[in-house]
């Protein structure tokens, strides 16, 4: 009976443990009913090494043998505490994870505090990535785990596990954590390069980027030409590659606002055209152009800025396509 | 899950797995024949010219013939049915062949564990102090090499790895002691596979002439014997071994399928003079049962059987060094004789010749069939002809019969051709006779006042069955070489061949060696004592003596497994506690269950937001919460920020935060 509760608060059964929750931004001490222990398969070869060495030592009437094995034995027995040792009292959290584009690595902060002496702890997510964590006594430590994103959307932070095998590796003490934030994946931005759509704003500079220092005759792209413009400002090499009157813009002289709209996407694929969008919105904002955004059921005026950007490519990453699939 | 990186040995993991293979297995390459141990420097020296990391993988085509060689030779040595010795020498070659294609961690784990089972084999052959002393660094070593595999790379320093292996060694000792005590023993044995090839001699079922002048230059002791009362004067240490009753004329044998003694020994024995009390230290004895004791024993602790002719037997063969308590009576004699008995210890070999016969018959005569007196006649046959005792006596092979020639002809021998000859004439005058095998004599350890028997102190002599007085004992080589008998033997007084100049026993270099080599044995011989006591019997005194009576080893091994999982409970437990010593106060707990509460109700309440930054997130976003939030963390940084309290004024504080929390739905 006492046993069995025992073995029920180290965690010996072999069934699959529930994973803790753990959001972005909580903390988590890693408490005894927490950690599940097991054998990992060295363990169980070095089981079948001390039963040996017993019964050889009994069947011989070897005193020296049986004490070898039993001193091994007793080594197990202080490698299952000293795993089990490793995680207790560790403080791990989650910080906000950070996003990506689709196709690169959405990171979760992760962050373990020390109490006490020096840990040796595995990280394995669930989808591959795994780290090693040496961590010295008394300190903290943040790592940031780098998840695969393969789509647009919200990356799920899936199952990790937070295990040792230290010292001997016969034992394994670990929790299984479901990291419960998600990260943002941006649609993938499109490679090839497209000249950004124009649609005349109000001409007028509208002066909100007011303090941000520009070089006088930036080029920031054409517009068609209309009577009136300069002659200068007529971009020749177009006209006599024979693909019609551009005009160039320049950021300094002229202040354009321009939308971007899901329809002005040349790509057919609904996907494609979201990078597209991607990509416009990342190089208006690399020009400081105010470019906003027009998508079915979202609208966001033209800005510029971090925040301007963040926020058109988390509509992008959230937008939902409405095509059968 | 993915799978584990490729691992590869970082320099010191492998100089360390190297060196703790080498070490547990030198023991064992001390007894291979030279051709394996060619082998065994070839697979090494390849190792070492390939360096540490050159060779991946030995190729197959390769492997294999290594392998099958390896087994070729092993057969040839060992022969083809299993024993302990084979298995061991295949182990430590192909350890060896292992190590050359170190590539795995797998393959690390596999040579970890067999340098484990190595140091055990290398126990099963030698228990004694010297070995235990050799082995406990090599475990040392082979703990360190396996805390240096599981170390985070770039952490792998031999000195503190040795340190923390010593740790951790010392730690665990106390419980492996425990264990050890508690461990149920075996009442007998589950399988014994067949030694072979023991280059070990020692008294056997047979003797011939030459036997036990071949172990006559041995100092291994054979056993070490503590008399509680006093050691016994040389003339009576006759340490009773194989009783030898049959013979052709050369060899004589024992009737190894004798029955047991069917009465308690005690009544078997006329009981004259004193008991004598004894504790002998048997070492390993290869290829018999025989426990050899001071005539005649009447008791023996443990159990042991007893032959009809007065041997002691124990159960099996005696292949790890016994402890036993023996009560002898040395003046006692065995009183009764059966009537196979007196026919067999009569019979003469028909190839005796007629002058031996003739020899006979004269002592008869001349004795007038009293039987004392023919005894007297031989013994003074022995004396007044020119008898010599040597070690290095001239073969008897090429002579149809060996006692003739030594009786006419040569007339040097050792204990077994005298004892050999008289018991061939006693029979010949028509006395029950046999001859007795055993160890005589004995260096007396001074310092700890016990007796060694070696095998140089094997000897033979002659029972003679007298009508009235029962077996007596009579040794005829006492009656040539008395100092054979009255002191340890010196033997072969010409030239002393081979004997070291220091051994000289009048040199004063010699004296102290002998004191120190007396110190060396009485150190071993307790060890040994200690080790080999602590028996099934043992534990059972001991736990009567604790007050449990009666465990049978079912209950035994019950209470030792039980044993383990709640000491690794207990242990848990005194963690928990340490845990709960380094859990924040109350105060962090509740503002803990504050924040928790704030998440549960879908806020973000990130890790480095402040009490005063909540309550003004709060403040926005959970209007309903405020008084009790603001009251709360109010409460909280006073108590946390704020300059130090009374203890009644904390505990207000604390009263206020926990009702406060509680009325927040």
């Amino acid at each position: 009976m006492h046993n069995l509760e025992i073995a029920r608060f180290l965690h010996l059964s072999n069934k699959k443990v529930r994973a803790i929750a753990l959001a972005p931004g909580q903390a988590l001490t890693l408490s005894p009913g927490r950690i599940h222990l097991r054998p990992t398969r060295l363990g169980l070869a070095f089981g079948v090494l001390v039963a040996l060495l017993l019964l050889v030592g009994l069947n011989y009437d070897n005193n020296l043998t049986l004490f070898l094995g039993l001193w091994l034995a007793a080594i197990g027995v202080h490698a299952l505490l000293a795993a089990w040792r490793q995680l207790l009292g560790v403080m791990l959290s989650l910080e906000p994870p950070r996003p990506a584009f689709a196709g690169g690595r959405v990171r979760f902060p992760l962050c373990a505090r020390v109490p006490g002496p020096a840990r040796h702890l595995k990280l394995v997510h669930e989808d591959g990535p795994r780290y090693d964590l040496h961590l010295a006594p008394e300190t903290r430590r943040c790592i940031e785990l780098e998840l695969p994103a393969p789509h647009r959307g919200r990356r799920p932070g899936g199952v990790l596990s937070v295990y040792s095998t230290h010292p001997l590796g016969l034992f394994r003490a670990g929790v299984r954590l479901r990291l419960a934030g998600t990260a943002l994946v941006w649609p993938r931005p499109a490679s090839s390069p497209l000249p950004l759509p124009f649609e005349a704003g109000t001409g007028t500079a509208t002066g909100d980027a007011a303090g941000r220092a520009r070089t006088p005759d930036d080029f920031a792209g054409h517009r068609p030409w209309r009577r009136g413009d300069p002659l200068r400002a007529l971009d020749w090499k177009v006209l006599a590659r024979e693909r019609g009157m551009l005009a160039k813009v320049f950021s300094s002289g002229t202040r354009e606002e321009c939308w971007l709209d899901l329809a002005q996407a040349p790509e057919r694929d609904p996907e494609a055209r979201l990078s597209r969008l991607c990509a416009w919105v990342l190089e208006a904002e690399r020009r400081g152009l105010p470019a906003g955004l027009r998508l079915p059921g979202t609208l966001i005026p033209p800005g510029t800025g971090e925040r301007h950007r963040l926020r058109c490519l988390e509509a992008l990453a959230l937008h939902e396509v409405e095509h059968g699939c | 899950m993915a799978a584990e990186p490729a691992w590869r040995p970082d320099r010191r993991q492998w100089w360390l797995l190297g060196t703790a293979l080498l070490l547990a297995s030198l023991p064992h390459l001390l007894e291979l024949p030279w051709s394996l141990v060619t082998v065994w420097i070839l697979l090494a020296g390849a190792r070492i010219a390939y360096g540490v990391q050159g060779l991946g993988r030995v190729p197959g085509w390769l492997r294999l013939p290594i392998a099958l060689l390896i087994a070729v030779l092993v057969f040839h040595h060992h022969g083809t049915h299993l024993s302990r010795a084979a298995a061991t020498t295949l182990l430590v070659m192909m350890a060896a062949l292992k190590f050359l294609e170190l590539s795995r961690r797998r393959d690390a784990y596999v040579l970890l564990f067999v340098g484990f089972f190595l140091v055990a084999a290398a126990l099963l052959e030698d228990q004694s102090l010297a070995m235990g002393l050799y082995l406990l660094p090599v475990f040392l070593v082979l703990v360190a090499t396996w805390l240096g595999l599981e170390a985070p790379p770039g952490e792998c320093r031999c000195r503190a790895l040795l340190r923390r292996a010593l740790r951790m060694s010392l730690q665990t000792l106390p419980l492996a002691l425990a264990l050890f005590v508690l461990f149920p023993r075996l009442p007998a044995p589950l399988w014994r596979l067949p030694e072979n090839g023991a280059a070990r001699m020692g008294l056997g079922d047979s003797m011939e002439p030459g036997a036990i002048s071949a172990l006559a230059r041995s100092t291994e002791p054979v056993a070490r014997v503590r008399f509680s009362d006093g050691i016994p004067p040389p003339q009576q240490r006759y340490f009773r071994g194989p009783v030898l009753e049959f013979t052709d004329g050369r060899r004589w044998q024992r009737i190894s399928d004798r029955r047991p003694l069917a009465a308690p020994p005690a009544e078997g024995l006329q009981l004259l003079g004193h008991p004598v009390r004894q504790e002998i230290l048997l070492e390993v004895q290869p290829h018999t049962r025989i426990l050899p004791a001071l005539d005649y024993p009447v008791e023996v602790r443990p159990p042991a059987r007893w032959r009809a002719d007065y041997t002691l037997e124990a159960g099996h063969d005696i292949d790890r060094a016994r402890l036993y308590r023996v009560v002898s009576y040395p003046r006692a004699r065995i009183r009764h004789l059966s009537e196979t008995d007196r026919l067999l210890n009569l019979l003469v070999p028909e190839t005796l010749s007629p002058r031996v016969r003739a020899l006979a018959r004269r002592l008869r005569d001349q004795a007038a069939g009293v039987p004392g007196r023919i005894v007297a006649g031989a013994l003074a046959f022995f004396r007044r002809q020119p008898f010599h005792y040597t070690l290095h006596p001239p073969a008897l092979d090429g002579y149809p019969d060996p006692v003739d020639a030594f009786l006419f002809e040569t007339r040097r021998g050792f204990c077994e051709h005298y004892a050999s000859a008289f018991t061939l004439l006693m029979r010949a005058a028509g006395l029950p006779a046999r001859v007795v095998t055993g160890y005589q004599g004995g260096e007396v350890n001074p310092l700890g006042h016990y007796l060694v028997l070696r095998r140089a102190d094997a000897h033979a002599w002659s029972e003679v069955w007298i009508e009235g007085a029962g077996w007596v004992r009579v040794d005829p080589t006492a009656a040539v070489a008395p100092e054979r008998i009255e002191r340890p033997l010196e033997p072969d007084l010409p030239a002393r061949e081979g004997v070291p100049y220091l051994a000289a026993p009048d040199h004063p270099l010699a004296h102290w060696l002998r004191r120190l080599r007396q110190g060396w044995d009485l150190v071993d011989a307790t060890w040994s004592r200690a080790l080999a006591g602590f028996d099934r019997h043992r534990q059972r005194a001991l736990f009567a003596r604790l007050g449990l009576h009666g465990l049978s080893w079912q209950i035994l091994a019950t209470l030792a497994v039980l044993f383990l999982v709640p000491l690794a409970g207990l242990a848990g437990l005194l963690l928990v506690r340490r845990w709960r010593r380094e859990r924040p106060d109350p105060v962090c707990r509740l503002y803990g269950r504050f924040r928790a509460r704030c998440r549960r109700h879908g806020l973000t309440v990130p890790e480095c937001q402040g009490p005063a930054s909540l309550l003004a997130s709060l403040r926005r976003r959970r209007p309903a919460w405020l008084p009790e939030a603001e009251a709360f963390l109010t409460a909280y940084i006073r108590l946390r920020y704020g300059p130090p309290l009374s203890e009644a004024e904390r505990a207000r504080h604390l009263r206020t935060m926990a009702a406060r929390l509680r009325r927040l739905r």
